[in-house]
């Protein structure tokens, strides 16, 4: 049964049918489903987003970062802040969000590069605590505080304004879909490729020529970039922004969701976000057990499927001449 | 003799005091194959790993084809034709064979982030060049058939060969290999040692890590024997083989010379 | 100067409760190279078991063993029960995921943690809980303008005999060598004849244990508990054990006391809602600058 089922995922016409039907699943559902449901599909596409971009630092290069919601914050915060105060409209602060968002990981990552394993994961907590506490303690009276900020205006394009709902289950889904198609197409090439050789084995990487240090900084920066996006949406969706909504639970459940559905694995991450989205609302009636449940579905999880539900399948030899053509 | 590729001069390299390298001296000569011998502990995988760029030494000076490369990191000493392998096999063990080896050709790439995302005309040729080398590699190591499967699934003999093609990706100068045949059986010792023998006559110089003597005599020009840290003896295979002090080196405390 | 000494007794104080779990989170990650992620909460369900039995039986047995012996039969009881927990957690989350590597590990860990502390959400509420002040000492000493209240005194004389007996136990017996050994390699340990089985049922017992009085000390000491309370002291903690040196048990010890004084320095002279701030800003230069930690020695990875 897993075997045929194998095979017919490699099949590159099987595939190529699923992600078309996937595709126009996600077209259609707004207008077959209630208020609520494109709601709850809106967040679920904002956590495959998370996911996604916690995906190229996790699940490509094997760094266990678990502070990631403190990038989702920055994205968030840079958006409510130029927002608010110079009336920037919160569109144009999307890719500004991008780029302070993988500026600043940038500069707070390069002096932990290096550090391995469970080190680095105990720093990027420290950094996402940081990062909260920052925003809550309100220095220089430009996070507000405990409250936040509030009063962020929705995303403009000329004269149509996304608001409702549907609009912006599409705004999030046609970017997570961007997102999985650039991340797939980075996966089977020499960038890749050389995140997995980190993963793998590091000093060997270094050994075969792969500047380490300059692509673990790539992956966290590309990684928060998405994650600062994530947060740009975030705020136009909430209008407002409080560092209660990106504590250390939410890296959490970032992170969850790139192991559950399998390391660097694209459509293991968005069935990652699937699982952890639709869990609250699966679990509903028993509202208060349902984080209970959670934790220990978790270890279930693991004990069943420590690669992940859909974990990555590597490129044949077929599909890569395929892509680049022959001698 | 021709032109020395690797020079090796006054070399020390210490450990908290411990010093595993004193002051070692050695010229490798281009396209030839090089040995260093000597007891475990002698100090042999230390120079290793100071000439791959993993330990910067203390004192002294690494060259490489005329320019001074001391204490350069490993990635950019496989570009400059510097490539290696590990005394305990280190491969990528998720992935496939033929990734494995394209892994060679990463410093012979130069496409980033947005031509692979775009997939622009020069990724693709670049990406073709890269699998190509790669392909080439694994169909001289008889690994052809099991291009598509992952690494960790081999033999361990074929896991070793394995390794051997990904650092003849790089499209090295100078391959130093450690202990190519430790856990091969006769049949894939003779096997490798034939492959390695056939390297020169494609202008790559080795140097080989060995500790057991029989295997270089037979292919190695020249052999430089280690102990405690230090240089002992140099020469051709012949006259090591005649030198007492090797011979006491290596009786004295190995108990099996196979 | 009274600031800087009442400041410093603070800080010892809530030192030995950081050394308490950091020698829990210490002890595992010697022996499973894993960070407990739980570990944090059954400090937090220890104060929480210590909570409801005082609730239940303090009247009765004061009246039998006096206020200080229906606290320390209190902690025999959490600890006892939050060791079980322990073993628990270790045989059902633990071993069956420990083969297939460290991320899953780290993840069943971290369903763990979710777990216990929902669980105490759900037993006990998601509302803060008071210890009774009926069940705190509440005498205290005064030293011209310096008060030090009984408690203070108490706790800083229980962790010194704890942490004590703990160093010589792991530092000093046959027993603390199999332990140690087996840190320091595992495989070699067992060769030389180490039951590696009763080497984790010691660490998931004693780490525990220790969390668990640490949990009843905090609830005395604060008198506010809460379910979520394990996450931020389980994190300090373990800023504290990298503070020593991972795997480091006296360094697991040394880093908590000093985490505890220079948290409580800067809330007393600086900003105290910046101090956890600092805490973690620590943490990233340690191991920035020093990554095996103040005790630990530097060692080059093996090529």
């Amino acid at each position: 049964m897993r075997d045929t089922l194998a095979k017919l995922q490699g099949k590159p016409s099987v595939r190529r049918a699923a992600v078309a039907a996937a595709v126009a699943v996600v077209i259609v559902f707004p207008f077959v489903t209630s208020r609520y449901w494109v709601d709850v599909a809106f967040y679920l596409g904002l956590y495959t987003l998370l996911g996604l971009s916690l995906n190229v630092i996790l699940g490509e290069v094997g760094l266990f970062n678990l502070g990631h919601a403190a990038f989702w914050a920055f994205g968030a915060y840079t958006t409510a802040i130029l927002n608010t105060r110079f009336d920037i409209p919160v569109l144009v602060l999307l890719p500004v969000s991008a780029l302070a968002t993988a500026g600043f990981a940038w500069l707070v990552t390069s002096p932990i590069i290096h550090l391995r394993g469970d080190y680095l994961c105990i720093v990027t907590i420290a950094l996402g605590e940081i990062v909260r506490l920052t925003l809550n303690n309100d220095p220089g009276g430009i996070t507000g505080g405990p409250n936040g900020i509030f009063g962020i205006d929705r995303p403009r394009i000329g004269p149509l304004v996304i608001n409702t709902p549907t609009e912006f289950y599409f705004l999030v889904w046609v970017i997570v879909i961007l997102c999985a198609w650039a991340l797939l197409r980075l996966q089977n090439s020499r960038i890749g490729r050389a995140w997995n050789y980190i993963r793998e084995d590091e000093l060997a990487a270094e050994a075969m020529g792969v500047d380490v240090r300059s692509l673990k900084l790539l992956a966290f920066i590309l990684g928060a970039g998405l994650a600062g996006v994530a947060g740009n949406l975030y705020a136009a969706k909430m209008m407002v922004v409080s560092p209660e909504s990106f504590v250390f639970l939410e890296s959490t459940i970032i992170f969850m969701i790139v192991l559950i559905g399998g390391m660097g694995s694209v459509p293991g991450t968005f069935l990652g976000a699937l699982v952890v989205s639709l869990f609250p609302e699966l679990f509903r009636p028993l509202a208060q057990y349902r984080m209970l449940i959670f934790g220990a579905a978790l270890v279930a999880v693991m004990y069943f499927r420590p690669a992940g539900i859909w974990p990555r399948r590597r490129a044949t030899f077929r599909s890569l001449r395929k892509e680049t053509g022959k001698a | 003799m021709s032109e020395a590729i690797l020079q090796v001069r006054g070399v020390t390299k210490r450990f908290k005091g411990l010093v595993a390298v004193r002051r070692m001296e050695m010229e490798i000569a281009e396209a030839t194959i090089h040995s260093l011998i000597g007891p475990n502990g002698a100090g042999k995988t230390t120079l290793f790993n100071v000439i791959s760029g993993i330990y910067r030494p203390e004192e002294g000076r690494v060259i490489f084809r005329g320019e001074d490369i001391t204490g350069r990191k490993p990635h950019v000493l496989v570009a400059k034709g510097i490539a290696r392998t590990f005394q305990n096999l280190r491969i990528f063990a998720n992935l496939t064979c033929l990734e494995n080896v394209m892994s060679g050709q990463h410093c012979r790439g130069r496409c980033g982030t947005w031509s692979s995302i775009f997939r622009l005309p020069r990724q693709r040729a670049e990406e073709r060049r890269i699998r190509e080398v790669a392909e080439e590699w694994l169909e001289k190591t008889g690994l052809w058939e099991f291009r598509d499967e992952l690494a960790k699934n081999l033999p361990f003999g074929l896991r070793k060969k394995l390794e051997l093609a990904r650092a003849l990706a790089t499209e090295p100068k100078l391959l130093l290999l450690d202990e190519p045949t430790t856990g091969l059986n006769d049949k894939e010792k003779e096997d490798i040692m034939e492959f390695i023998g056939a390297l020169p006559r494609m202008g790559i110089t080795v140097l080989l890590v060995e500790h057991n003597m029989n295997v270089v005599m037979g292919i190695s020009e020249r052999i430089t024997v280690m102990d405690m840290g230090e240089k002992i003896a140099e020469g051709t295979p012949e006259e090591i083989y005649n030198d007492l002090r090797v011979i006491e080196a290596y009786l004295g405390r190995e108990e099996a010379i196979a | 100067m009274i600031t800087f000494i009442q400041q410093f007794l603070n800080g010892l104080t809530i030192g030995s409760f950081y050394a308490f779990i950091a020698l829990g989170y210490s002890l595992v990650y010697a022996i499973m190279k894993l960070i407990n992620f739980a570990h944090g909460d059954l400090f937090a369900l220890g104060s929480y078991v210590a909570y409801s039995f005082l609730v239940w039986s303090a009247a009765a047995l004061a009246s039998v063993l006096g206020l200080w012996g229906a606290l320390v039969v209190a902690m025999v009881v959490a600890a006892i029960s939050v060791a079980i927990a322990g073993l628990v957690m270790e045989r059902v989350a633990y071993r069956p995921i420990y083969p297939a590597g460290r991320l899953p590990a780290v993840v069943s860990a971290l369903g763990v943690s979710i777990f216990i502390e929902n669980f105490i959400m759900l037993v006990w509420g998601p509302r803060y809980q008071a210890y009774r002040s009926s069940f705190v000492p509440v005498g205290y000493f005064q030293i011209g303008e310096l008060r030090i209240s009984v408690l203070q005194v108490v706790i800083l004389i229980s962790a010194v005999i704890l942490l004590g007996f703990l160093y010589w136990l792991i530092e000093r017996t046959t027993f603390g060598a199999a332990v140690r050994a087996t840190a320091q390699d595992r495989e070699t340990a067992a060769l030389m004849g180490i039951d590696f089985r009763k080497v984790i049922r010691f660490v998931f017992t004693v780490g525990p244990a220790l969390g668990a009085i640490a949990g009843v000390m905090v609830g005395l000491y604060y008198r506010q508990i809460s379910f979520s309370m394990g996450w931020v002291y389980g994190l300090k903690a373990f800023v504290a054990t990298i503070l020593g040196g991972i795997g480091n048990i006296p360094g697991a010890m040394v880093g908590g006391i000093l985490l505890g004084i220079l948290e409580a320095m800067f809330a007393g002279y600086v900003s105290a809602a910046w101090k956890d701030v600092i805490v973690f800003l620590v943490l990233m230069l340690i191991l920035i600058f020093r990554p095996r930690g103040l005790l630990g020695e530097k060692v080059a990875e093996k090529v």
